[in-house]
């Protein structure tokens, strides 16, 4: 008689805790991350109009501009409407988790995602734990992939075991909707029902130019402009390998592991199956990336396009194009997005018959 | 690990299990030993050493005691615990502040403040006559480092504490809804309310010369409701946790905001260190047997010492100076307006009262969290005299979230919301207990601080 007892007030307990977590969560909505709730918000309601979207980190975000993209491509005579989705920081598991979520949106006329090419680390670092962003990419099958990343790593029984504990405390942050109360009491009792989009986003389309401020202020670029010696290294030493790159030095949690392999087959079949051709993107680093190439050399990517080459793009490396070690200028984005746009049409979309249909 | 933590859960958890199955009390407080280590040394293992160094360096002081029958050698053994206890205390704590400068990179062990006072209160009591020894080795020692209050208190006295090690509680009598409430409500105060202000606090204590004074206002009473909140938020899931284990550790806080006087908040805030000092500090100065100014001095030594004992630095000094001086006015002025003892029981008074005490106390907390005698300068001219050459403001509508913590303080003082809750059967508390738990969560920051008094 007790033990029933107990067991109701149990069922009474988690069924009041869970659809409260449910209610909570449903009028909270896509949190505030950085400019990703605006472009989310503007993207679905003007989804059906878009053929490609781009996501990735910074090195696109401020690299890709999609009006210049889309001109572009006409010149190759093909109409495309494209948006960019990246955000600064952003890594593979985290724009892993907003195509899945692009994808959810079912925007009928999207044909490529081009996604940045990057490590499938599952490392989050003491400082970027438990905040907002990090525990909303935790959606199950991308903490499922962590998840299998981590038991992967070849680090200590001690650092995988921490670092298993943390993917599994963000994915239950997420699903308890944890500190998301705000935003639901927000929704509850702030009349918001058609926000303004900010104006930048409908004007670039997702691309974030650098401001006159950032040129004098930013501190990356102060620290790059000092150290101009050092990135003139860096672009050199990657000269001799670009004509023949090999897979021989392969620094640690690189692709040739077996879990980035399989996360990169993970992508390539998701977004195949929403019908949707997906394309990995090099940025113009000045870094080599020789697992990344032995993975397009082994054919993993179903389609890739790499510019981290100083010989065959010179002028993206020239100084002048550059704000800083890793990102371009505004003149740097131009060029880049008509390069990008060039062989995107050439070898991408011709090869591509059944995305173009 | 702190209690706010998923992993103390997880611990929590583990412990209950094993001290509801164990058979034996003996077994149990084993078990509650084991386990408290573990919670300490999660902190620190190296520091585990110094609980188990304390520990043992008064128990043998205590025995020593038990056998000597010389006054003189009795004394010898209290020397001794004194001087270890309090030698530990000064070299972790205020080296550097006595010597005047950093000369060495000492790293304060969590709770060592707490953990000192609580064994040292032990052996002057066995001393002097007014506690009887503990029975054993393993009942120190869990007295000493029994984790719900290890790290931050309530300074449980052996007197108190001792006696319930000999019973063995059974699981029936515990009142698991009042602790299960008194865990949540601990919770609620620390997470959603203490580390949803901070922020706020945190801004302009670390820059207050460009804010308005209306933002020095809500920054300082911010921080009135930040270290209330976290401190007697820790001290609630302490209770609940110990009490869920069969302990009490008696009352901490009693809503100190509603006092209507100093001498009354002193009665409601953390009075477990209040009492402290009071038995071994202001009584033995000679409390107030001897004149009226020599009591006055006794109170402003023992409320000097009390700031000094929360961290080595001249601002805490200065709060500690701050309430002794408050305390000597509120003594005076009582004795001088004895006649006005009709007028002194009215609500309006006491109303004028409590607004006047929390305006005190704010202006003391100023000196508490300041980084600097300069920065509690700019913000107490801000904070009384409203001067202030600052133009960045907070945003206002942060009054009505004061006011509304301010009745809710009132509210929770009422002992209707406790009767209420008696009177819910089990199904409808367990319902509400989850929808509490799952809103609580919902109003978690994302990053939570640390404990405030885990410094102290």
């Amino acid at each position: 008689m007790k033990s029933w007892r107990q067991i109701r007030h149990a069922t009474l307990f988690l069924a009041a805790f869970t659809s409260t977590v449910a209610f909570v969560s449903h009028l909270s909505g896509y949190p505030e991350i950085g400019p990703l709730k605006e472009k989310l918000r503007y993207f679905e309601r003007f989804k059906d109009n878009y053929e490609i979207v781009f996501i990735g980190s910074s090195r696109v975000y401020r690299g890709v501009i999609p009006t210049v993209f889309d001109d572009q491509m006409s010149s190759h005579g093909l109409s495309v409407k494209s948006f960019n989705f990246a955000m600064a920081g952003m890594k593979a598991h985290e724009a892993n988790a907003l195509v899945r979520r692009v994808l959810a949106m079912k925007p009928a006329r999207l044909a490529w995602i081009i996604v940045e090419a990057g490590d499938w680390d599952p490392v989050i670092h003491k400082e970027n734990r438990f905040k907002g962003r990090g525990i909303f990419w935790h959606d199950a099958p991308e903490t499922w992939s962590a998840l299998g990343s981590t038991l992967l790593l070849d680090d200590s029984l001690a650092t995988r075991a921490d670092l298993l504990t943390t993917h599994g405390l963000h994915f239950a942050a997420r699903w308890l909707a944890v500190g998301r109360g705000p935003d639901a009491a927000r929704s509850l009792f702030v009349q918001d029902k058609e926000p303004a989009t900010d104006p930048l986003i409908a004007e670039w389309q997702g691309f974030k130019p650098y401001t006159e401020s950032s040129y004098k202020y930013n501190p990356l670029r102060k620290r790059f402009l000092q150290n101009l010696d050092k990135y003139r290294e860096a672009v050199t030493r990657l000269q001799p390998t670009e004509a023949s790159r090999t897979a021989e030095a392969t620094p640690r949690r690189s692709y040739s592991r077996p879990y980035n392999r399989a996360a990169v087959r993970g992508q390539i079949a998701m977004v195949r199956q929403a019908g949707v051709l997906p394309v990995h993107l090099i940025t113009p680093t000045p870094r080599a990336t020789p697992e990344l190439d032995r993975l397009a050399r082994e054919g993993h990517f179903q389609a890739h396009l790499a510019f981290n080459r100083p010989r065959a793009y010179p002028k993206l490396f020239e100084v002048e194009r550059r704000f800083d070690h890793e990102h371009l200028t505004h003149e740097g984005a131009l060029l880049f997005t008509r390069l990008l746009a060039t062989r995107f049409a050439t070898e991408v979309v011709t090869n591509d018959s059944d995305a173009v249909d | 690990m702190l209690f706010t933590q998923p992993i103390f859960f997880v611990f929590f958890a583990i412990v209950l299990t094993v001290v509801w199955t164990s058979r034996q009390n003996h077994h149990r407080k084993a078990a509650l030993l084991a386990a408290s280590y573990v919670f300490y040394a999660a902190w620190d293992w190296r520091f585990l050493s110094l609980i188990v160094a304390s520990t043992l360096v008064d128990y043998m002081a205590v025995n020593g005691m038990k056998q000597c029958r010389l006054e003189t050698s009795r004394r010898r053994w209290l020397q001794l615990s004194l001087v270890f206890n309090l030698g530990m205390l000064g070299f972790f704590k205020y080296f550097n502040f006595f010597v005047g400068h950093r000369v060495l990179e000492i790293v304060l062990p969590v709770g060592i403040s707490f953990f000192t006072f609580q064994t040292m209160s032990y052996t002057i009591d066995v001393y002097r006559r007014r506690l009887e020894p503990a029975e054993n080795w393993l009942d120190f020692a869990l007295f000493v480092g029994f984790f719900p209050q290890l790290v931050a208190g309530p300074i449980v006295r052996a007197a108190h504490f001792l006696p319930q090690l000999e019973r063995s509680p059974s699981f029936s009598s515990i009142q698991t809804r009042r602790f299960l409430t008194l865990f949540l409500v601990g919770f609620v105060k620390k997470t959603c309310i203490a580390d949803n202000v901070a922020p706020y606090v945190d801004q302009v204590f670390a820059d207050p010369g460009i804010f308005t004074a209306a933002s020095v206002w809500i920054a300082v009473t911010f921080y009135a409701v930040q270290i209330y909140c976290d401190f007697s938020g820790y001290t609630d899931m302490a209770i609940a946790c110990a009490g869920l284990l069969g302990y009490d550790l008696g009352r901490n806080f009693r809503f100190p905001y509603l006092a209507s006087d100093l001498t009354e908040f002193w009665r409601r805030w953390h009075i477990s260190l209040s009492a402290w000092l009071r038995d071994y500090l202001y009584i033995p100065l000679g409390g107030s047997r001897g004149s009226r100014l020599w009591t006055y001095r006794n109170l402003l030594l023992t409320m000097l010492l009390g700031g000094l004992w929360h961290g080595a630095a001249w601002t805490f000094v200065a709060w500690g100076g701050l309430h002794g001086a408050g305390l000597v006015l509120h003594k005076e002025w009582t004795r001088r307006s004895a006649h006005l003892h009709r007028i002194r029981g009215t609500l309006a008074f006491k109303l004028l009262g409590t607004a006047m005490t929390f305006y005190f106390v704010c202006c003391a907390w100023i000196f508490f969290r300041a980084q600097s005698f300069g920065d509690a300068a700019v913000l107490l001219k801000a904070f009384v005299w409203l001067d202030t050459g600052g133009t960045v403001a907070l945003d206002m509508h942060l009054f009505a979230a004061l006011l509304t913590l301010g009745l809710l303080h009132w509210i929770s003082s009422q002992a209707r919301l406790e009767r209420f809750l008696d009177r819910l059967s089990g199904g409808s508390f367990a319902a509400g207990y989850g929808m509490a738990t799952a809103l609580a969560l919902a109003f978690v920051p994302m990053r939570s601080a640390p404990f405030i008094y885990f410094q102290f």
